[in-house]
């Protein structure tokens, strides 16, 4: 029963192909049961019955039982396979099933007419949810078996075989309101089904992308943004800079003795160390500030619409914050101080130098070797006249 | 320099898988969905005038009074300037070609409408509940959903709905006729102009929905492949990331309950004086070059290299004996050990010499106590941090919730 549970309280998008052909199963049946009552409860009604032709219309809700309780079973029969991607039995039941939707579709053409709406619903409606849900191999399949089966039924009635539409004492005729009624109530049921498992599979696809789109961006440990997307932001910013003329910034950080923290208390400590500084760093700059883990223990913080002021403000708000606030573990306060490497840029020094993203970050990796090299612990502003090109 | 280059070129790579296929109709900006919606529909029109003129000229003669000859030339004209309206606002979409983002939303919505209106006018001739219908009250809201998203489908469909409802009482109640380029009296199924009237409107509407849907649907898929895979490889040496080695390593220990599970954690020694003394640049060339040799020695394919972070390597070995283990650790460790990182800094070639210390942990152990992940991972690194304490460049393994160094004899090099 667990397991029963577990395969169907998620979207159906999510399911497995067996869920979902015995989602189709179940599906036509609901619908063709509609349909057959909704027939029944009209050879009773006198306002609907002169339209119809009672003893083909027994005769068709005979063959739509038939078709409900082989629907049925095999529905019931999915409960007994084994729920595998790739088993035999899984692909030959949800081709079967498959068909019996279609066949199920075939069945109603033929009882109120083959050229009406439920040949639109069915040849358009039903193969896009089945591309969503199935993948295009089986839904060429469904289509491939409609084709047949409406070429056969409209030849059947094109040579006199069976009435055009079966159920119907008078072939289709204008102002016809039992035609009309069955019409409506077997596509409206159709469609919203459609409609409704569309919006719902596309949705969830939208949001499963959305999510993988953001671990992508991410650096699963501290999770703020990680190399692959800084450098794509980095080209992105000094584009939009050119055109509307703002400065960037970046700043380098590197935690001063880190494989001293990292030998002396292990791999976790450091880890938290890792984790804790971004989080100090996360809450110590702007809300449009780009900070990503670039490297081991440095992380890269991008800065648009950044002058040099501010970035020595941040970069020096930082600092300190990580100066005075030690990282509290279980047993002990561990001291941590933090190099800067900062600089600036203008749009016309990104004109003139041809400056790529990689270089404003290596000039800043040149500022914060600078800070390190002077004594840890503090913030250089680089200034780019005053460096050599790279 | 170098890694940058190398780094960005995988991105456009992998970028560029994804627009390999036919047209990218994944990538587009709405805008250019919306011309797409707008192109389909004005060819179908023209087309759908082309045909009654053609069933016109062919069916007319033979059933005579069958048609109604007035309504018949307004649809051609109708469907005519249905086309060619459409047509011209698929042309209009190029003028936010400069401002994608900033595309109208009344743009981006009345292309499903237009859509959707081209339907009702065909089921206005050819009969309230025609194949069109279906088309226009499943179909098209489909192509609306994949395309754009489920509210973009809301405003056709209500209006779609609406409009068939107010024709369907019009021609029940005897304001219009039901098919209003039949005759009156006739048969409809019997009759072979509205036979193929239907037919040939119908099915390339029909095939161009599925059409669209088909590449989109692929597409998609090819993209959720390419983002999940870029989600769980590190961006600079193109192995698994700490990300998917976690998830993976959980999935190992639920599943091989009864097969041994090997952990290597490898860190490379002294690599933060590479980065110090010349620049990250190097480091990174360094990490790539270092990767590249993991992934040369490490040949089975269930093996599952990642770089955990920094200069921190992992290897998950599973159904691998503890020997086994330790056979390969020190086969990593010679291959790096005898690999010459060559660079060129500031113009001079620096040779770098590397050494890699290698801790290992396996699992089910000797005692039963490694039952976690997180117990597997902090033995492997106890086991490293001994390698790195007792000199460097060797390896260590953890047994018995101790670390005891060198359990195994060192193999003659």
């Amino acid at each position: 029963m667990n397991t029963l549970r577990e395969r169907y309280n998620r979207k159906i998008f999510e399911w497995s192909t067996l869920g979902k052909s015995q989602f189709l199963l179940f599906l036509s049946l609901g619908l063709m049961s509609f349909n057959l009552s909704a027939l029944q409860i009209m050879c009773h009604i006198d306002l609907f019955n002169k339209e119809l032709n009672i003893t083909q219309t027994q005769h068709a809700v005979m063959v739509g039982v038939i078709y409900c309780l082989s629907c049925l079973l095999l529905g019931i029969l999915g409960w007994g396979l084994p729920n595998k991607k790739r088993s035999m039995a899984v692909y030959l039941y949800s081709h079967v099933s498959l068909a019996v939707y279609n066949f199920g579709n075939v069945l109603l053409m033929l009882m109120y007419g083959l050229l009406t709406m439920l040949m639109g619903v069915s040849f358009s409606g039903g193969l896009i949810l089945g591309l969503i849900l199935l993948g295009h191999k089986k839904t060429v399949f469904s289509l491939c078996f409609l084709i047949v089966s409406t070429a056969a039924s409209f030849y059947a009635y094109q040579f006199g075989h069976i009435q055009y539409a079966y159920v119907m004492a008078e072939a289709e005729t204008n102002n016809n309101l039992t035609w009309t009624v069955l019409i409506i109530l077997n596509t409206m049921p159709h469609i919203v089904c459609l409609l409704y498992f569309a919006a719902q599979s596309t949705d969830a696809w939208r949001e499963r992308e959305r999510n993988i789109v953001n671990l992508s961006m991410l650096d699963p440990m501290t999770h703020c943004y990680n190399r692959r997307y800084l450098m794509e932001q980095a080209e992105e910013q000094i584009a939009h800079c050119l055109s509307s003329g703002e400065s960037i910034s970046v700043i380098m950080t590197d935690i001063d003795y880190f494989k001293k923290v990292n030998d002396s208390f292990g791999h976790e400590v450091g880890d938290q160390v890792i984790q804790y500084i971004a989080r100090v760093l996360k809450n110590n700059i702007r809300r449009v500030d780009i900070l990503s883990r670039y490297g081991g223990e440095e992380f890269c913080i991008l800065m648009r619409n950044c002058n040099q002021d501010t970035a020595k403000l941040i970069s020096e708000r930082c600092r300190i914050q990580v100066q005075y606030t030690p990282l509290e573990t279980d047993d002990q306060s561990i001291p941590l101080t933090a190099s800067f490497g900062v600089i600036t840029v203008t749009d016309e020094e990104i004109k003139k130098h041809q400056l790529s993203g990689y270089d404003l970050i290596s000039y800043a990796d040149r500022a914060l070797y600078q800070a390190k090299k002077s004594g840890r612990n503090k913030c250089i502003n680089a200034i780019l006249s005053d460096m050599q090109p790279i | 320099m170098q890694t940058s280059h190398n780094n960005q070129t995988a991105i456009k790579a992998s970028k560029r898988t994804l627009q390999r296929s036919t047209f990218d109709l994944i990538n587009w900006p709405d805008y250019k969905k919306s011309q797409l919606v707008y192109t389909v529909s004005g060819v179908l029109g023209i087309y759908a005038s082309f045909m009654l003129i053609f069933a016109w000229l062919f069916f007319e003669t033979r059933i005579g009074n069958n048609l109604n000859v007035n309504m018949w030339l307004r649809a051609i004209f109708l469907s005519m300037v249905y086309g060619l309206s459409s047509l011209w606002m698929s042309a209009y979409g190029k003028r936010f070609y400069n401002h994608e983002y900033a595309a109208p939303k009344w743009y981006i919505g009345s292309s499903l409408l237009m859509f959707t209106l081209g339907n009702i006018l065909a089921l206005t001739f050819l009969g309230t509940f025609a194949v069109v219908a279906g088309v226009a009250l499943s179909g098209a809201p489909m192509i609306g959903m994949l395309l754009f998203d489920k509210r973009a489908v809301i405003p056709p469909l209500v209006i779609g709905m609406a409009l068939s409802m107010l024709w369907f009482f019009a021609t029940y109640f005897g304001v219009a006729e039901y098919a209003l380029i039949l005759d009156n009296s006739s048969i409809r199924h019997e009759n072979t102009a509205w036979l193929f009237l239907n037919l040939s409107i119908t099915i390339p509407q029909m095939v161009s929905i599925f059409y669209i849907a088909w590449v989109y649907v692929d597409l998609w898929k090819l993209r959720e492949q390419e983002t999940m895979r870029l989600s769980q490889t590190d961006p600079l040496t193109q192995m698994a990331n700490r990300r998917f080695f976690m998830s993976e390593l959980d999935e190992q220990f639920r599943n091989t309950r009864n097969h041994p599970i090997c952990l290597l954690m490898m860190d490379l020694d002294h690599f933060k004086a590479i980065n110090d003394t010349y620049t990250h640049q190097v480091g990174d060339f360094v990490l790539q070059e270092a990767a590249q040799v993991f992934k040369n020695h490490v040949l089975h394919e269930t093996h599952l290299l990642s770089r955990h972070g920094g200069e921190e390597f992992c290897l998950l070995m599973t159904q691998t004996s503890l020997e086994d283990a330790y056979r390969q650790a020190n086969k990593l460790r010679l291959a790096i050990k005898n690999h010459t990182f060559e660079y060129i800094y500031k113009g001079e070639n620096v040779t770098v010499d590397m050494g890699v210390s290698i801790g290992i942990h396996t699992w089910p152990a000797a005692t039963e106590e490694t039952s976690t992940t997180a117990s597997l991972l902090s033995g492997a690194d106890s086991a490293l941090y001994q390698a790195k304490r007792t000199g460097r460049n060797k390896v260590c393994c953890a047994t018995r919730g101790d670390v005891t160094q060198n359990t195994l004899d060192e193999p003659t090099q």
